[in-house]
């Protein structure tokens, strides 16, 4: 037997994710469609010390993130004739992802990654695992990057999928002090700026505002890099667009009883998500309006659709995501 | 009217298995390792489909496809 050869790959500039996915060797019985890729998650990841403080929990999201980086890393490996003519892939849609088992500081990932091209595009079911047991299975779905991606507004706003007032409220329901109040996520990682409205039980909007002074831009390219398009080089990640609209869900579902201690109380879990596609690149100065509509609550679970919008225009929309309350001590690693 | 064949392919692409091994008495939770969430996903994706909306109380009758097909059936008949 050969030792087996480990690639390091750095992820895309522009990420949550620090460390490496690294690409692995085939095991034996792999199809050529299979790859698989390990990353650790080290203690020095940027979300960590806000997600959260003094009980750190690796995001959801960022489970996503690995396999999105680890579906890059492999893109160009497939056999010619499944693989995108330059090797390079956007991502257009998270199908759906389930998350099965929380993941801390220190854990080992390893995620089986199964590509199949179809008549749209590429498509990379994904399950993750760690030393303890399922984290999560995702399935995405990418295309070829588009030729010049047109990161400015239409002139005349495209309408979004459901028939909303295109004008934004003006008020401010809940500024920064109010939702620090209401969630617990902290800086890098409380990604909810303001909240502009909210009906209990129906339906919020709230903003984010992008910057470039947001962590995840510190190591970005000073131009284009290798990528087609400033939007390619520091579009804003999905995986966060994903998240930022999460937590607006989390204000609207703990409208009437929040809790922002994580270690006390029914604490907020992300069960799960599917049909969110991605339209447009969202860059640093744009300012995200997240509408999230409460679909259905059923004892401590809860489910939302919804979209997000700049300048009127839809760059997300979001199927459903399932959102669940259980016992703060759930969270606990097992004690030995 | 409803069809077995769509509610079993539809019920197949929110749990992610194939359409085959989802079959009439298959349960969700033992046979298809479905958990509760992805369970009341199930009856969301079926309520919208079909139209319908069941109350709380009727919702852990769902536990397999008959029982899906059934306790829907019954409702567009209603309807």
């Amino acid at each position: 037997m050969t030792a087996p050869t480990v690639t390091d790959v750095v992820g895309r500039a522009v990420s949550p994710v620090d460390g490496p996915v690294r690409v692995l060797p085939a095991e034996p019985g792999d199809g050529s469609l299979t790859m698989r890729v390990a990353f650790t998650v080290a203690p020095e990841e940027t979300v960590l010390p806000g997600h959260y403080p003094g009980f750190p929990i690796f995001p959801g999201v960022c489970l996503v993130e690995v396999v999105h980086l680890g579906a890059l890393a492999t893109a160009g490996s497939l056999p010619a004739a499944d693989a995108p003519a330059d090797g390079r892939l956007e991502l257009r849609q998270i199908e759906s992802t389930r998350f099965t088992g929380p993941v801390f500081p220190g854990d080992s990932l390893t995620a089986v990654l199964d590509w199949k091209r179809d008549e749209s595009g590429w498509r990379c079911r994904a399950k993750v695992r760690s030393q303890r047991g399922d984290a999560a299975s995702v399935r995405l779905r990418f295309a070829a990057p588009a030729a010049d991606p047109d990161p400015a507004p239409d002139p005349a706003p495209a309408s979004a999928p459901t028939e909303q007032p295109t004008d934004p409220p003006s008020a401010v329901v809940a500024d920064q002090a109010e939702i620090r109040g209401r969630l617990p996520h902290r800086f890098p990682m409380l990604l909810v700026d303001r909240v502009l409205s909210v009906e209990p039980e129906r339906s919020l909007v709230a903003n984010k505002a992008v910057s470039c002074n947001e962590p995840w831009y510190a190591a970005g390219p000073t131009g284009h890099g290798d990528t087609a398009s400033a939007a390619a080089a520091f579009g804003y990640p999905g995986t966060l667009l994903v998240e930022s609209w999460c937590q607006s869900a989390g204000v609207l579902a703990t409208w009437e009883s929040p809790n922002p201690d994580v270690l006390e109380g029914d604490v907020m879990l992300f069960g799960g998500m599917s049909g969110v596609e991605f339209h447009h690149p969202v860059l640093p100065g744009q300012v995200l309006e997240h509408r999230v509509r409460q679909e259905r609550r059923v004892g401590e679970t809860v489910m939302f659709e919804g979209e997000s919008l700049v300048d009127g225009r839809t760059v997300m929309t979001v199927g459903r995501i399932t959102m669940a309350f259980r016992p703060a001590r759930v969270l606990r690693p097992e004690t030995s | 009217m409803l069809d077995k064949e769509e509610l079993r392919e539809i019920v197949a692409g929110v749990l992610d298995v194939d359409t085959a091994d989802v079959t009439d008495d298959a349960k969700f939770v033992d046979d298809l390792e479905v958990d509760s969430l992805m369970a009341l996903e199930v009856v969301v994706v079926l309520e919208k489909k079909y139209g319908i909306k069941l109350p709380e109380s009727e919702l852990k009758r769902i536990v397999d496809l008959q029982s899906a097909y059934d306790l829907l059936a019954g409702k567009m008949q209603a309807a």
